[in-house]
């Protein structure tokens, strides 16, 4: 969390980048239907996702499809979400850990390839 | 510590709302404050405008809360007026055209592609003519709901049409009800066949007789239920509080209710917001006790003798599942239901329905909470010429059980939860069902309820066949799909769907309902009902029934649709997005 200041909630979360002097508004909004970046809706539900998340279920790889945000948060410069959903290949459902879905480089919000797998932060 | 909500809720929210939104409008959408974004869209549910999904940007749903669905004459050729002239967008849908109006599940009135500069002069006409979109979405009272015929319906126990608008005065635009922790859904039934569906409600009142002074006679009034709702894999039907009241004492305990989830609603967690969760933790006696202490000064009857054995609206079974077809009014003249196949009319039907009532009825029409429309007021001489008009061979007061039985909500097309296409779905599954499939020879209506999420703004769970979306592989690559429900409904012992089958890809769910129905048919018992077929049947024995299968049906929609800025446009992909609409 180096250079990083963080109020971790729910559906707030100020990342403030205390070199750049950039504060980065992260919020979980309209039912959960997105997370939203500095007031832009950036990241959607209704993706599938493949995950190395063991604690979700038994699969090698959880295959989800993400139907709600729960929370939003960072790591670094990393923002992460924890997602409610369903592992397609097992029909484990629940709420994962955090994951990571992009990252935020001098204020601006790049997105992880949505294919690419997704490591749990442990 | 309060959410982001409730802040910009505490900042500014309810009737102030209004100037700034003029303002915006006035001075164009990009003088929103880049920053203040998220909160004023938030805002702006309150007086009835959603954002649109992304890839949609600087467009808005509107919605109109019309209460009980009632339609005054001439508001049905507002609404259409309205319509043409603002809810036109980049995109056009290959089924329903430019322009189109949505009838909803709670008898409100959806229209889409609405700029904010256009916001000012419909706020204008639509309050000209008594209609309006305050608090039709939003953490307030939303539009309330009951049988769409109170005051007409030859069933009746009470007349629940007085006490709905007085409750509709009282608590819009009132600043001590404005802000609650989540939204509240308020049901006020006066027929004997549970058409208010109270029991998905936050606040239900059902008719009710309540015996006085010992001497054999009774009083009608409401029994009171609190913390029903369908969303989000949490369905809770609403919980009897064994309280009673008299019409004339409605306002005081519903106003009693909503002040105490205002006082006691969760709002540090807006996914434990809804009374429901409250009423869970608290059980109904302490509600109650509470209610009573409280929030009301006068001693609280216990509950009355009830009609629920009578109800038969979305029941799976008896008379009058639906308002659908020609039902007698009290005052000798009818009320005609018509099927909306999905909820959706292109704006010259609505108008030619607001010209068709006005010549056959009294003008007034009136919508229900299965997406349809009901004409009321046509008198005995004019009832056969208005069925032989043609605008009832599309919009038919005697389709096909497929047709009358579909439900659905929005979809991918504007909303942001959504996870697949809904409406353009339902409304193929509905034509290739009647083409393909046979239901028994008594069977008349079969209900499928599709809902693009776990929101079941399309009341999935209520439904015969109930389908809620969902993502698949199909041949390793993502698909749409649906999970299968079955066997739910209201009535006198209402029952959710339990969902038995799960991910079924969108081309293969006709398959698999006409499956359904083949196994429905040759193992029924004598006169069956398909809510009792499932009732008899366990899961496992359920899910074989509901056997996928690929048909002649083809489904255009089987990618991902949200990855789409609108479905149906010819160059569909997110970079193709029309800009932010101009301010003019």
């Amino acid at each position: 969390m180096d250079g990083v200041a963080v109020c971790e909630h729910r559906y707030r979360l100020i990342r403030r980048d205390r070199t750049a002097g950039v504060t980065t508004r992260l919020r979980v909004l309209d039912d959960g239907a997105w997370i939203s970046v500095d007031d832009s809706r950036e990241v959607r539900v209704s993706e599938l996702w493949r995950l190395d998340a063991p604690d979700f279920c038994g699969c090698d790889l959880v295959d989800l499809v993400v139907e709600n945000f729960q929370a939003v948060g960072v790591d670094g410069s990393t923002v992460e979400v924890r997602v409610y959903g369903q592992c397609i290949a097992c029909d484990a459902a629940g709420a994962t850990s955090w994951l990571p879905v992009g990252r935020v480089r001098d204020g601006e919000f790049d997105e992880f390839d949505r294919s690419a797998v997704r490591r749990v932060r442990e | 510590m309060p959410t982001d909500v409730e802040n910009w809720k505490s900042e500014v929210y309810g009737n102030e709302i209004r100037d700034r939104l003029f303002e915006f409008a006035e001075r164009g959408f990009d003088s929103i404050p880049d920053d203040e974004r998220d909160a004023w869209f938030e805002r702006f549910k309150w007086w009835g405008l959603y954002h649109q999904r992304n890839g949609q940007e600087g467009y808005f749903m509107m919605r109109i809360g019309t209460p009980n669905g009632v339609l005054e004459p001439g508001q049905l050729r507002v609404v259409g007026e309205i319509a043409d002239e603002y809810a036109r967008g980049p995109g056009t849908n290959p089924i329903f055209g430019d322009a189109y109006a949505d009838f909803t599940t709670r008898q409100s009135i959806q229209l889409h592609w609405i700029e904010l500069s256009d916001v000012p002069a419909i706020f204008g006409k639509l309050e000209a003519n008594g209609l309006s979109t305050q608090q039709a979405c939003g953490d307030s009272w939303r539009n309330i709901v009951g049988n769409p015929v109170a005051g007409k319906d030859s069933q009746e126990v009470v007349d629940a049409w007085p006490v709905i608008r007085e409750l509709n005065e009282t608590f819009k635009g009132n600043d001590d009800h404005a802000n609650l922790p989540r939204k509240w859904k308020v049901s006020v039934t006066g027929s004997a066949d549970g058409s208010g569906q109270g029991d998905i409600n936050d606040l239900a009142f059902e008719p009710a007789y309540k015996a006085v002074d010992g001497d054999g006679g009774e009083a009608v009034g409401f029994n009171v239920r609190v913390g029903g709702g369908l969303a989000r894999n949490e369905p809770r039907f609403a919980r009897d509080i064994d309280v009673w009241v008299p019409p004339e004492k409605v306002p005081a305990v519903a106003g009693g209710l909503s002040a105490l989830f205002r006082d006691y609603g969760d709002r540090e967690d807006r996914y434990n917001a809804r009374i429901k969760f409250l009423v869970d933790e608290w059980g109904p006696e302490k509600v109650r006790e509470t209610l009573q202490a409280e929030y009301v000064d006068f001693e609280l009857d216990p509950a009355g003798r009830d009609v629920r054995e009578e109800y038969t609206y979305n029941a799976g079974d008896g008379e009058r599942n639906d308002l659908i077809g020609v039902h007698d009014q009290k005052d000798g003249r009818y009320f005609v239901g018509l099927n909306v196949l999905v909820g959706r009319m292109g704006v010259e039907d609505v108008i030619d329905l607001a010209d068709l009532a006005e010549e056959y009825g009294s003008g007034e029409v009136r919508l229900s909470q299965r997406q349809n429309v009901i004409v009321t007021d046509v008198p005995d001489d004019a009832l056969d010429e208005f069925l032989d008009e043609s605008l009832l061979d599309h919009y038919a007061p005697d389709p096909s059980p497929f047709m009358r039985g579909s439900v659905a909500c929005t979809g991918t097309e504007f909303c942001s939860l959504s996870i697949v296409e809904t409406k353009n779905r339902q409304v193929r599954f509905a034509r290739w069902l009647k083409e393909n499939v046979d239901l028994p020879a008594d069977v008349d209506e079969f209900h499928v309820h599709l809902s693009g999420c776990t929101a079941s703004c399309a009341q999935p769970q209520i439904a015969d066949v109930s389908l809620r979306g969902m993502k698949t592989r199909k041949d390793g690559d993502p698909v749409e799909a649906l999970d299968v429900g079955l066997g739910g409904g209201l009535g006198e012992e209402p029952r959710f769907a339990r969902w038995v089958t799960q991910r079924v890809p969108v081309d293969e769910v006709p398959g698999a309902l006409a499956n359904l129905v083949e196994s429905f048919a040759a193992e029924r018992d004598d006169g069956e009902s398909f809510r009792a077929f499932v009732a008899r049947h366990d899961d496992d024995e359920l899910d074989a029934f509901v056997d996928p299968e690929e048909t002649d049906y083809e489904d255009p929609m089987m990618h991902n649709t949200k990855r789409t800025w609108y479905p149906y446009a010819e160059d569909d992909g997110m970079e193709d997005a029309p800009s932010t609409p101009a301010d003019d």
